[in-house]
């Protein structure tokens, strides 16, 4: 899963938002690191419809604008926990490798 | 209205997308971009421009790919893949037979190379009728592995052979293409028997034979061009000029032929709902 797709669905993962929102909240998430468009948005969005992952909660009209808010979907809530899941192992075995290596007497490099 | 040059340079960004997306995300999109801009801006951001392009085209290409790995363009691709394979085994079988029947043989290691190359050929053609569309496909790739290699191997002595020998390099490369597409598709002895000819088959048929047809062309203004056949020299110049020219056109012309069956498929259907 890259990065993009791990965090639009983390960012619909808690509540449904529409775009704009998901936007701010990536931004948010990552202390402005990442900051995507909207044309990367809804690449992404039309893709995770595609594959089930998430879908449209409700539309609304506000100030004669389309909004639709997004959810996550049973099945995107399995796949963003399994790559959570995946990430944090990862995680614990890089920290795991680098305590070898700064403790006394472990092998350097 | 300021908004509403800024609305409409975004609209006009957005047609890089296809029409179907538009239809689905453009209102909503135009929404994010709005509200994404600082008020008083006038015109797109460079970032968010250079976005929706990248984004509206890959939209596009991936629409396209998906329409060919349709059924159609699989049986479609069977059967203008045989006949590909089919001229590239004809033509150095004739060399062969023409060299074996001649009053004064050629020498032995041109015999034997213009053997070898249609040899390889006919075993995609009789892989393709066979139905082995895999094992086609990865012989065609060894053919055209073939090929270059004998390319290669006539270099030291004809120095321009490339040049020569790239509407080969073209059209294997082209039947290499068509045979892995058809991989998942029909076998190409039952589209070719359907008693109920399909149009929409033969029409794709036809569309892939352009970029055959196109590369005889394109070699021959290849040569003139670049000139290799009077200065029997080769540069680096005349070489990417001469793949340019013998790679661009067929591509140009199938995907003008493409563009026109989709244009005419739309408009029957369009004519079609009218009706009803």
């Amino acid at each position: 899963m890259r990065e993009p797709t791990f965090l639009v669905l983390t960012a619909l993962a808690e509540e449904p938002q529409h775009g704009y929102a998901v936007l701010e909240d990536v931004a948010r998430m990552t202390g402005g690191r990442v900051r995507l468009r909207a044309g990367t948005l809804y690449s992404a969005l039309d893709r995770l419809k595609t594959e089930g992952l998430v879908e449209v909660e409700r539309e609304e009209v506000v100030q004669s604008r389309l909004r639709r808010y997004y959810r996550l979907t049973g099945l995107g809530e399995k796949l963003l926990a399994a790559e959570s899941a995946r990430l944090r192992e990862q995680a614990a075995l890089a920290d795991a490798r680098l305590r070898v290596r700064q403790q006394p007497g472990g092998s350097p490099a | 209205m300021s908004d509403h040059g800024l609305e409409l340079r975004y609209r006009r960004l957005m047609m890089a997308y296809p029409a179907a997306y538009r239809r689905e995300y453009e209102d909503e999109m135009l929404g994010v971009l709005m509200a994404g801009t600082r008020p008083g801006r006038r015109r797109p951001s460079l970032a968010d421009s250079a976005d929706l392009l990248r984004a509206g085209l890959a939209a596009r290409l991936g629409q396209g790919l998906r329409a060919a790995r349709g059924q159609e363009w699989r049986d479609a691709a069977a059967v203008a893949g045989l006949l590909g394979a089919l001229v590239l085994a004809i033509v150095p079988l004739r060399r062969l037979v023409m060299g074996l029947s001649a009053p004064y043989a050629p020498a032995s290691d041109q015999l034997i190379e213009v053997g070898a190359r249609a040899a390889l050929w006919l075993l995609v053609v009789v892989a393709a009728l066979a139905g082995l569309r895999r094992s086609a496909a990865a012989l065609a790739l060894t053919a055209l592995a073939g090929e270059a290699v004998a390319i290669g191997l006539r270099t030291p002595v004809e120095e321009f052979r490339i040049v020569r020998m790239l509407w080969v390099l073209m059209v294997g490369l082209l039947v290499v293409a068509m045979l892995a597409l058809a991989r998942r598709g029909g076998k190409v002895t039952s589209v070719l028997s359907r008693r109920r000819k399909d149009l929409r088959v033969l029409d794709r048929v036809m569309v892939l034979l352009t970029a055959f047809a196109t590369v005889p062309f394109a070699q021959a203004w290849a040569e003139l061009a670049t000139g290799v056949t009077f200065t029997l020299t080769l540069t680096p110049g005349t070489l990417v000029a001469a793949v340019a020219f013998v790679a661009g056109l067929p591509i140009v012309t199938s995907g003008l032929a493409m563009a026109g069956l989709r244009a005419r498929e739309n408009r029957r259907v369009l004519a079609r709902s009218k009706n009803s």
